[in-house]
């Protein structure tokens, strides 16, 4: 009888200790995802239905995006017209996440995103479907965006579309 | 219960021992990995201040992957040949360039840079005649790093910005 618990004391410990080891052993090499990733999903949500009942549990109040050389939207305000005004152009839209890099209060999101152009932008509405991609560096304070910088092609954009993009002038002669 | 502690407490040492050792090892690898990030960061930053703010396209045949590959939303760029092409007409269509590094982060083989990249149109640039304006173009790249070279780009920012500032599509609110 003592030797059966004397053999199950050791095989507990050592599974014990593998357990352990497994999940502290390397725990420096930090995995940002987790506390990150949440925050991005619910972000990724709200653009995908334009619920904006969470809104503040993702961005900051003080969240400053900049896209391309545009200028800077300010405030979670900021940030629901912005989103607002691609699924007015856009109510089909659907954002996916390509790729997503995490670092220390910081994810880089490659992104794709679909639509048909069925509602009024700036311009009235085409019918058209697009699909372009772009990135997003997000910064981080608290679990909070606190900034945004997005890059992607209009050209590309405006070419699905249906406008054309004069071409290159030619050098004369 | 004195045979069972006998027992038991070999195999605690054991343990122990097993798992310092574990995480002395994963301590020595996270180090190297810090280090492998912040050595690519240094020659990524590095190559391209030379290419663009200095104009040695040279550092293409020495930085960058045999097998280096580019891509833009309108463009894809294979190779060493086609990306001193690529990057090389920049350094003709452009004068006083300043390419800027707004902000630089590294994850293991990947390296993520936000840039700007300054610059005035003093020579032809994608069939485009100089126009002498100048111009300023935001953009992101990410990258890899593969065994100290540049294996792979993705560069993101807006042409139609581009255009606009080089004169050839109107601005969108006119």
């Amino acid at each position: 009888m003592n030797n059966k618990i004397q053999q199950m004391l050791r095989t507990f410990s050592i599974l014990l200790a593998i357990v352990i080891v497994l999940t502290t052993g390397c725990q420096q090499q930090r995995d940002h995802s987790k506390e990150l990733k949440p925050i991005l999903d619910k972000g990724v949500e709200i653009w995908n239905t334009g619920n904006f009942e969470e809104v503040d549990k993702v961005w900051d109040s003080g969240v400053v995006r900049s896209a391309n050389e545009l200028p800077e939207v300010k405030g979670i305000d900021g940030i629901k017209k912005v989103i607002t005004s691609f699924r007015t152009a856009f109510p089909d839209l659907k954002l996916a996440i390509d790729e997503e890099i995490y670092a220390e209060n910081k994810i880089t999101i490659r992104w794709t995103v679909t639509g048909t152009n069925t509602g009024p932008g700036e311009m009235p509405p085409t019918g058209n479907k697009v699909n372009f991609w772009g990135i997003s560096v997000l910064h981080l304070a608290n679990g909070k965006l606190t900034k945004e910088f997005v890059a992607f092609d209009n050209r590309a954009l405006m070419e699905q579309l249906g406008y054309t993009m004069a071409p290159p002038l030619k050098e004369a002669n | 219960m004195k045979l069972l502690l006998k027992n038991f407490l070999p195999v605690k040492l054991f343990v122990l021992i097993i798992a310092v050792a574990f995480a002395m090892g994963c301590q020595q690898q996270s180090d190297d990995s810090k280090k492998q990030v912040e050595d690519n960061i240094k020659m990524y930053t590095y190559v391209w201040d030379e290419i663009l703010n200095k104009g040695n396209i040279d550092m293409i045949d020495t930085h960058f992957a045999k097998n280096y590959v580019n891509k833009t939303v309108k463009s894809t760029v294979n190779g060493q040949a086609e990306a001193k092409e690529f990057f090389g007409a920049f350094l003709t269509g452009f004068s006083d360039i300043n390419f800027v590094v707004d902000e630089l982060f590294g994850v293991n083989d990947r390296v993520v840079k936000r840039w700007t990249f300054n610059a005035t149109h003093s020579g032809e640039f994608a069939g485009i005649p100089a126009t002498g304006n100048k111009i300023t173009l935001k953009g992101v790249s990410v990258s890899r790093i593969v065994d100290g070279k540049i294996s792979e780009e993705l560069d993101y920012m807006d042409d139609l910005g581009f255009l606009q500032q080089l004169g050839v599509i109107p601005p969108m609110d006119q």
